[in-house]
Formats: C-alpha cells, structure tokens, sequence
C-alpha cells in the first residue's frame, strides 16, 4: 500500500493530529447531515399531511404516531454523534491524561464505524475484555489507533470484519486488530507506521505484526516516562 | 405525463419518507438503497432522474455517476450530499452530473431539479429522433 492523497505523510505531531481531527470531523458532520435530512424530510411530511387536513382530508393519528416517533429515532441517533464528537473534542482538554484503554479502543471504533461501513466492513470490539489504565497522551493514542484501524480498513476486502481487543500484561497493555482475510500486513503495518512516526515515540508505543496471529499489535505502556 | 424518478440512498428512512413526499406530488418514484440496485434498475427502465447519495457505501456517488454515465450517457443525474465542497462539485460537473444539492434538501428546489431533467431530457431525445429521421432520408434517398 502505497501513501495518498486518503493517507498523507506528516512533518509533525501536531500536523498529524490536524489532519486526525478534521477527518473525524468531516465524517461526524456528513453523518449529521443524514440525521437532519430525514428529521428535515418528517418535517415537511407533517407540513403536507396538515394541508391536506386543511382541505379536508381526516389525518390518521397512527401515522402522526409512525412521524413522531421517527423523528425520535434521529434525534437520538444525531445524540449519539454530537456525544462522540463532544468527547473526541475534550480528548485534546489536557496533553496528559489517564485513560482507560479497553474505553478508549471502544471510542476509536465508534469514531471509525462510519469510515467501515462505507467500506463494507465490520468492526468488533470483544467484550471479553480487561480495564487497564494508562497515563497516556489521549488525543495522539486515539489518533495512532486511529491510523492504525483506518489502515487496515482500507486494506481488507468488502464484506470482512475487523475484530479488536485489549490484553494486559504487567505494565503495557496491547491493543490487538485482526483483519480475518488481511492478506498484504506487512504493507498495512508498513503504512501505518510511517503515518504514525511522529506519534509512536510521543506515547512510548509500539506498533507490529503477529506473525503468528495475524494480529496488528499497538503496544501501550501504562506510563508514559517523563510525562 | 408525470416525471419519473430514481431515487438512490443508503439511508432507508431518507428513501422511505422522501419517496412518500414526492408520490404526493405525483412524481413517480422508485427506490435503490445501493449504487448496484441503481445500476441494474436502469438498465432495464428509463428515468427522467437519478437523484443520487454522493455517499454511499461500497460504490460511491462519483462512482455510480461514472457507471450510469457509461451505460446511457443522456441520463440526468442530480447528486446529493451531505456535505458539498467545491472539488467534489467540479468532479460531479466533470463527470456529467446535472446538478449537485446539499443535504437537507428543499424538495421544492429538488422538484424543479426534476422538471428541468425532464425537460433536459425530452430535448435529448428530440433531437435523437431528428437525426434518426434525417439519416433514413439521407439513406433511402427519397
């Protein structure tokens, strides 16, 4: 896989974390949008269903029902987006913060699903899965599981699902991302880790492949030193 | 005669209430949730418009727009999107689309899109059976 126009090349952490955040902004805005189309559309169905009253024709309050409760259904849904981008906004509120890494890997797929799903694919965070906290940068380990995640959407076949957990051992915890049919790893980790070049030293990380896995591992130590 | 319209989006609600509202107005609409179920349909109907989800998953709109394009290079194509930048305008325009209309959409301004398709498209064919006619004189001489 080579880099694109989709996945530039960055000078810097903080350009790196720009680019980051104005595609999960892009992508929360454009879901958005969708909420408000439909809500938009119910509002007009309401506008033509009481002109038609107006001239006499009886309003089905079952249908008024089916309206209302649509409506519900996208307020919710574009609740849901606005709490995300409202959290992935306070992720940057303090450089060093400690976080709950099962959560954040959590977060990362929410912010990611639409990316997925345009993509065909499926993502699957495990539930069996362990607390285990980190005094970490949070903006830069969304941003690295981020490009991580992004990488290999983008490397697997439509249809496929991504499968993704947290182990835990002693003092690092390791985020794992399994593609199923990833058949090019070395490339997608090769990828990533030039996107990520700048971030991986900020956050004491590690990136690798599993060879015997098949596992993307993004390896996260439980303090970052001298932070 | 009443303007015949595909409508393709991803969004099941979107398509369900929008086809509802443009029935009323007695467009006659039919639905494609995904790019392919557009493609195919077209295939075997004629359509005034293609209003059409610039995003959509596996094939996107400039995607589909390209493929409607190649099968029936008349076709009037008027892109939606939730979020309309210049460049993807310019493409959309490159690529042949009519029009582009950012999400939510005023169905007023979408019905007159429509109209103006179908107007587009009736000239279009116009000027094919003129042709038509034209060469069969020329061919037979008479």
């Amino acid at each position: 896989m080579t880099s694109d126009a989709s996945s530039p090349l960055f000078h810097d952490p903080g350009e790196c974390g720009l680019h980051f955040f104005g595609a999960v902004s892009a992508s929360i805005s454009h879901e958005l949008k969708n909420a408000l189309a439909i809500i938009n559309e119910h509002a007009g169905l309401l506008e033509d269903l009481s002109a038609l009253a107006e001239r006499g024709r009886p309003v089905d309050p079952q249908r008024l029902q089916k309206v209302s409760a649509n409506i519900a259904r996208q307020v919710q849904r574009a609740d849901g987006i606005i709490r995300n981008m409202n959290r992935f906004a306070h992720s940057i509120d303090a450089p060093v913060n400690t976080v709950d890494v099962p959560d954040i890997l959590r977060f990362v797929a929410g912010l990611t699903e639409r990316k997925a799903t345009m993509a065909g694919v499926v993502l699957n965070v495990v539930p069996e899965t362990a607390p285990f906290s980190a005094q970490t940068r949070p903006f830069f380990l969304l941003n690295l599981l981020w490009i991580c995640l992004k990488a290999l959407i983008e490397a697997i076949p439509s249809g496929s699902a991504i499968q993704m957990g947290v182990t835990a051992e002693g003092h690092h915890a390791t985020v794992w991302l399994h593609g199923g049919q990833a058949q090019a790893l070395p490339d997608i980790h090769k990828n990533a880790i030039q996107q990520a070049a700048m971030l991986i030293p900020m956050l004491g990380a590690e990136v690798r492949v599993n060879d015997e896995t098949g596992n993307i591992e993004i390896r996260i130590p439980k303090t970052i030193c001298g932070a | 005669m009443s303007d015949k319209v595909l409508l393709v989006d991803d969004e099941t609600d979107f398509l369900e209430i929008m086809a509802e509202r443009m029935k009323a107005r007695e467009i006659d609409v039919t639905t494609a949730a995904s790019a392919k179920d557009a493609l195919a349909l077209v295939e075997k109907e004629g359509y005034d418009a293609v209003i059409l989800d610039l995003q959509m998953p596996e094939m996107n709109g400039l995607e589909a727009l390209k493929a409607l394009k190649s099968k029936n290079p008349d076709i009037q194509v008027i892109l939606l999107t939730g979020h309309a930048t210049v460049q993807k305008g310019v493409e959309a325009m490159r690529l042949g689309a009519m029009d582009l209309v950012e999400k939510p959409a005023d169905l007023k301004v979408l019905t007159e899109k429509i109209k103006k398709a179908h107007a587009k498209k009736m000239v279009l064919v116009e000027k094919k059976t003129e042709e038509k006619i034209r060469n069969i004189i020329t061919q037979k001489g008479w």
